[in-house]
């Protein structure tokens, strides 16, 4: 175990609480306020994982969550960042990607196997020796030994939370940057939302050497803004729409102006084993000493490229860990390094890193200079070797990014005019340039708002020029140079993708996967492109990077998904149907009673049936679309949009209704009762009634009609009591509507009250019986149900429904139709009204009659055997060709026979062929009317 | 609450819940309302010594009822509980938008109102962008829905087929508020 530094070091860690763990199922110890990766480092552990494609071991190397690294399994959570997760007590860790843990990983083998393993090997191996090999063989080997954790199945629902926010000014990044930009904009009256990743504001400055003062003053004057720590935007979209991930809530931001103050990314050396556990950024360094009191080595090198690389060494030096030498790069000898010299610090000029040794922990670095090869012994590196700005929202917004040769470092430019940058992203590193570049951007945004707010001058930043980044040497002939650690990829594979002819950066990246890793080309991006330069004789300008695209950083489909609960629509009847025992079944977003009772589905329905047939039943159909046409040209607005006449259809009158779209195809169907000559109650079919609702209101707008289209689906229930003792059972109702059949026939509608309901009641009916439909509106539905109950009618369910109509032969719009079927189709020319000028898909009807029919719905009947063998989507053949499909079908306890409808030929004759789920054809007699009473005497009783 | 011997509502037998704070949700579908569209409905309301609100998904107050216009011609008219509705027979010009039996009525109160709204709803809801008296024809919690803003609460009207899913949504996002009568 490492003893933890005193304080003030550890500033996010509370001494006195102490925390269990378990990694690879040995316990461990951590403090309050430590991440997982901080608590295993405090006790001397580095390796948390195992690399992608060689095994490798690795350890933390930004501390900031920006490598994969640090990806660990924490019980059911696969790929979590342990630098960046909170320590809770009794953490269950596990290494990923590894045999045993990551201490021992058989795995590892494949780190001497990697000169079989060239760039792009996947591309062209794997196809032998047989061709189902790679689907058998090697496709779950792969799986097996390239994963990134263990994906719970089992696990159940979490709980994720989703919240809207709105504010004039978002700013990204609560560094001191970020800070002053919040500071000035909501000074000037804005609502003002700062985010930040970390779990405190202060960005660098809380862990930045000689950082408090600057860190107290930072976090002053904030009052009024909404700060969200702990939370990563995580991309830009149009208009100022940035998600920002919270824990597992999801912040749907809005902002007017936003202000990016994203900071910089350290980015790594290049040199063979750079990825070895104990080799971290000098802001890693920097976090692990002063967030966690950590004692990070017994000996350290720093490579120090910039002014932070000599903060570090002068950090740890002051921490009391030895630092070896200070390695100072040929490109950065003017860096002022007398603060080291003072300090007694052996100071390297001119000098580069050639390679690491170790095993499972750095144990030495190869160093060369100007006087020769040195190799110092340490277990520390610490590397400062520069660092890219935080351009992901940007780009995303569609800003340019520049490569500046002269200071060799990244440039942003055309943002766009609602957002601003701040801070070092903006290319300022001096802190009064820093403060005051975030204060010019938070006025920027103000102005932008109309606000009142005075642009203050960014002073020049003497310290700019010594920020920049380093060159990528040649490969390293022993190789384990690595580009991108998170995909295991070396100088040698970027320099053999362009070899293999992949000279751009696109394809460079398809081809190698470089960048394609959890980090997203953060530690990546500009070692390629220098690579890529070098090979292919351009500037690193002229490469670029590859797009960028959201999302910034990892984000669970969960988080995306959010809260997971869908609509759910009830009748009013809902708890009758299920205090009566029904099986409930989804019909769209609506829950409907399929049949009542225990016992086989197909004998209850069967049951139910013959209850209808014999007696009276009752059936919820309050899931019917209901639409109020109402105003004056309501019957010359039906005439446009259904087949049928209905301008000149009398007050009183149920008429059938046949909705086409422009192509002349079937959509849907229902009934139009005219309750007044401007006022017509019209049904829809369940499924269509939003679309048909919309149509006709977007038809309305084209047309101006002096109509009012309301859909009232839910405003009324619907009863169909149907069966030949269905007006006996109603009038046992007291009411003071006529039900006689002479004084209320078949296909009228009357209105009035039944049981003190106020009911409209319609004589229709989809089982071929004698049938009222009673709607209501829908606070009186139970009470009507209740009566209904006791006047002796039972109720039946979906399932019954369904074999119902089937005897009577109607249709279900969208099970008995497709897309191109048309009422010629299906025999329904009768609901063509043929004087009318014009309805919707009238010249379409035409024109497809002019070209004749292709297949029409027949009405087969087979022996009840013949279930279970022929079903819904049955081919029907013809001279060994599909013709068509059976579309439904069901076993008729009326008729005692397997009857059922099915797309067929143009003219199918006597009887059609039907593929049977065993693979034979079985020939199934036609039927030339509906299977149950032809005659229509019951309905129209 | 009036009793209707032959009417039920969908969230009559909610449980109550205790709020946290004064963090409160009110059932109020079953109290009257009137929905009334139509281009007599200017007419309807002068006659019956209403105001009709000048602008669309605004407010307008007298002696207990709100007037919400939602359309050209089309308006809900709500009532504190107190004030009765007319009941005079509608001109022919103009229609029943069935609105107490097509919407539910939840009422939303107390401080943490605009924070729970801000997880049901996109719109921005700050104060300064909709006072009191606006009216929002909006998505919530995946539905159609009308918000009718009052000073310290939010009126919420939408599908009454969906309001024991929209309840459900309620205690998952806004398990601050309670239910109470």
């Amino acid at each position: 175990m490492t003893a933890r530094l005193p304080a003030p070091w550890g500033t996010r860690i509370v001494r006195d609480t102490a925390l269990t763990f378990s990694f690879d199922g040995t316990s461990h110890c951590g403090l309050a306020g430590d991440t997982v990766a901080s608590a295993l480092l405090a006790e001397g552990r580095w390796v948390l994982s195992r690399s992608f494609k060689y095994h490798r071991p690795r350890g933390p190397q930004s501390m900031a969550g920006l490598e994969a690294n640090t990806l660990v399994q924490i019980g059911s959570e696969p790929n979590v960042r342990a630098d960046r997760r909170p320590l809770t007590e009794g953490m269950a860790v596990r290494a990923q990607n590894t045999t045993h843990g990551a201490d021992r990983d058989l795995g590892s083998v494949l780190d001497r196997f990697g000169r079989f393993m060239p760039v792009g090997f996947y591309y062209r191996s794997f196809f032998g020796p047989s061709r189902s090999s790679w689907l058998k063989f090697w496709e779950p080997l792969i799986r097996r030994s390239a994963g990134l954790g263990v994906v719970d199945t089992a696990l159940g629902e979490g709980h994720y939370q989703r919240r809207n926010l709105q504010c004039d000014v978002l700013v990204v990044g609560a560094g001191p940057a970020g800070l002053a930009a919040a500071r000035t904009a909501a000074a000037a009256g804005a609502e003002v939302v700062i985010v930040d990743s970390e779990p405190e504001t202060g960005g660098a400055l809380t862990y930045a050497r000689n950082g408090s003062a600057a860190l107290a003053q930072a976090r002053s004057g904030l009052d009024g803004v909404t700060i969200l720590t702990g939370a990563t935007c995580n991309g830009w979209y149009t208009d100022n729409f940035l998600p920002v991930i919270q824990g597992d809530t999801l912040f749907r931001v809005r902002a007017a102006q936003v202000i990016v103050a994203s900071g910089t990314q350290d980015q790594p050396l290049v040199f063979r084993n750079n990825d070895l556990p104990g080799i971290v950024s000098a802001s890693a360094v920097q976090r692990m000493m002063r967030h966690y009191a950590i004692r990070p080595g017994s000996a350290a090198v720093v490579f120090a490229g910039t002014p932070h690389g000599i903060a570090a060494a002068l950090d740890l030096h002051e921490a009391g860990v030895p630092v070896r030498a200070v390695l100072v790069p040929p490109e950065a000898v003017d860096l002022p390094t007398e603060p080291l010299a003072e300090a007694g610090l052996r100071v390297l000029k001119g000098a580069r890193i050639q390679g690491a040794h170790g095993k499972r922990r750095l144990t030495a670095l190869d160093v060369t200079t100007a006087s020769g090869r040195e190799t110092i012994a340490c277990d520390l590196a610490v590397i400062d070797a520069g660092a890219t700005p935080g351009y992901q929202l940007p780009l995303h917004a569609g800003a340019q990014l520049g490569f500046d040769d002269a200071s060799q470092r990244f440039t942003l430019s055309n943002l766009p005019a609602n957002m601003h940058l701040a801070g070092s992203v903006a290319g300022c590193f001096a802190p009064d340039a820093v403060i005051a570049s975030g204060e010019r951007a938070g006025a920027q945004a103000a102005v932008a708002l109309g606000l009142a707010a005075s642009l203050p001058d960014v002073p020049d930043d003497a310290q700019a020029h010594f920020h920049r980044t380093f060159p990528v040497s040649d490969p390293d002939p022993k190789g384990r140079d690595f580009v991108d650690v998170d995909e295991d990829l070396q100088v040698k594979d970027i320099v053999n993708a362009v070899a293999d002819g992949y000279a751009e950066l696109e394809l460079v990246k398809r081809y190698s996967t470089v960048g394609m890793g959890p980090s997203q080309g953060r530690h990546s991006a500009l070692q390629t492109a220098r690579i890529l330069a070098r090979e292919t004789g351009r500037t690193v300008g002229e490469i670029g990077i590859t797009t960028a695209r959201p999302p910034f950083g990892p984000e669970k489909l969960g988080v995306l998904a959010g809260p997971l609960r869908s609509q759910e629509r009830r009748t009013p009847l809902n708890a009758r149907h299920r205090a009566a025992g029904a099986r409930m079944g989804p019909a769209g977003a609506w829950w409907r009673p399929m049949v009542y009772g225990d016992g086989p589905t197909a004998e209850l329905a069967a049951q139910e049936v013959r209850m209808v047939r014999e007696d009276v039943g009752m059936l919820d159909v309050s899931t019917l679309g209901k639409l109020a046409i109402r105003g004056p040209d309501a019957g010359a607005f039906l005439d446009r949009i259904y087949t049928m006449a209905h301008a000149n259809q009398p007050v009183g009158r149920v008429r059938y209704c046949l909705m086409l779209n422009e192509m002349g195809s079937v959509i849907d169907d229902g009934v139009a009762w005219r309750m007044a000559p401007d006022h017509f109650y019209v049904t829809a079919t369940t499924g269509a009634v939003d679309r048909v609702f919309s149509d006709m209101s977007w038809w309305n707008a084209q047309w101006r009609m002096q109509v009012d289209i309301q859909n009232v689906t839910a405003g009324f229930a619907a009863i169909n009591v149907t069966g030949p003792h269905a007006r006996a059972a109603l009038e046992a109702l007291a009411g003071d509507i006529d039900l006689g059949r002479e004084a209320f026939p078949f296909l009228e509608g009357r209105s009035g009250t039944l049981g003190g309901c106020p009911v409209r009641i319609m004589r229709i009916g989809f089982t071929g019986e004698l049938s009222f439909e009673l709607h209501t509106p829908r606070s009186y539905a139970p009470h009507l149900w209740d009566l209904l109950e006791g006047a002796g009618v039972r109720p039946y369910g979906l399932e019954a429904s369904r074999i119902l109509r089937l005897e009577k032969g109607h249709i279900i719009i969208g099970q008995d139709t497709d897309a191109l079927s048309t009422p010629d189709e299906l025999g329904m020319q009768w609901a063509i009204s043929r004087k009318k000028p014009f309805y919707l898909g009238k010249p379409a009807v035409d024109k497809r009659r002019a070209i004749g029919l292709a297949r029409t719905l027949c009405r087969f009947e087979l022996p009840e055997s013949a279930f279970g063998e022929v079903g819904e989507s049955c081919l029907v053949m013809a001279d060994g060709k599909p013709v068509g499909h059976v579309t439904s079908v069901a076993v008729s306890p009326t008729v005692g026979k397997l009857i059922g409808l099915a797309h067929a030929g143009a003219e199918p004759g006597q009887g059609i062929a039907i593929r049977t789920r065993s693979g034979v054809e079985v020939q199934a007699p036609l039927v030339g009317h509906a299977f149950y009473d032809p005659q229509n005497a019951r309905q129209e009783a | 609450m009036t009793a209707h011997p032959r009417r039920s509502f969908p969230l009559a037998d909610r449980p109550l819940v205790p709020a946290t704070g004064d963090n409160r949700l009110i059932d109020l579908t079953a109290r009257p309302r009137l929905g009334l569209r139509g281009p007599g409905t200017p007419a309807w309301c002068a006659g019956h010594g209403l105001p009709f609100p000048d602008r669309i998904n605004q407010t307008a107050e007298a002696g207990g009822i709100t007037v919400a216009r939602l359309g050209t011609y089309e308006i809900l008219v709500l009532t504190d509980g107190q004030a009765s509705l007319p009941a005079t027979p509608l001109p022919p010009d103009a229609w029943d938008g069935y609105r107490d039996e097509t919407w539910f009525w939840i009422r939303m109160t107390g401080p943490s109102t605009q924070a729970a709204l801000a997880t049901l709803t996109s719109v921005d809801l700050r104060p300064a962008r909709v006072p009191p008296g606006r009216v929002l024809q909006t998505r919530a919690a995946g539905l159609d829905a009308v918000l009718v803003l009052h000073e310290g609460s939010v009126d919420i009207f939408a599908d009454i087929a969906s309001a024991e899913y929209f309840a459900d949504v309620l205690a998952d996002r806004c398990p601050e508020f309670g239910w109470s009568e």
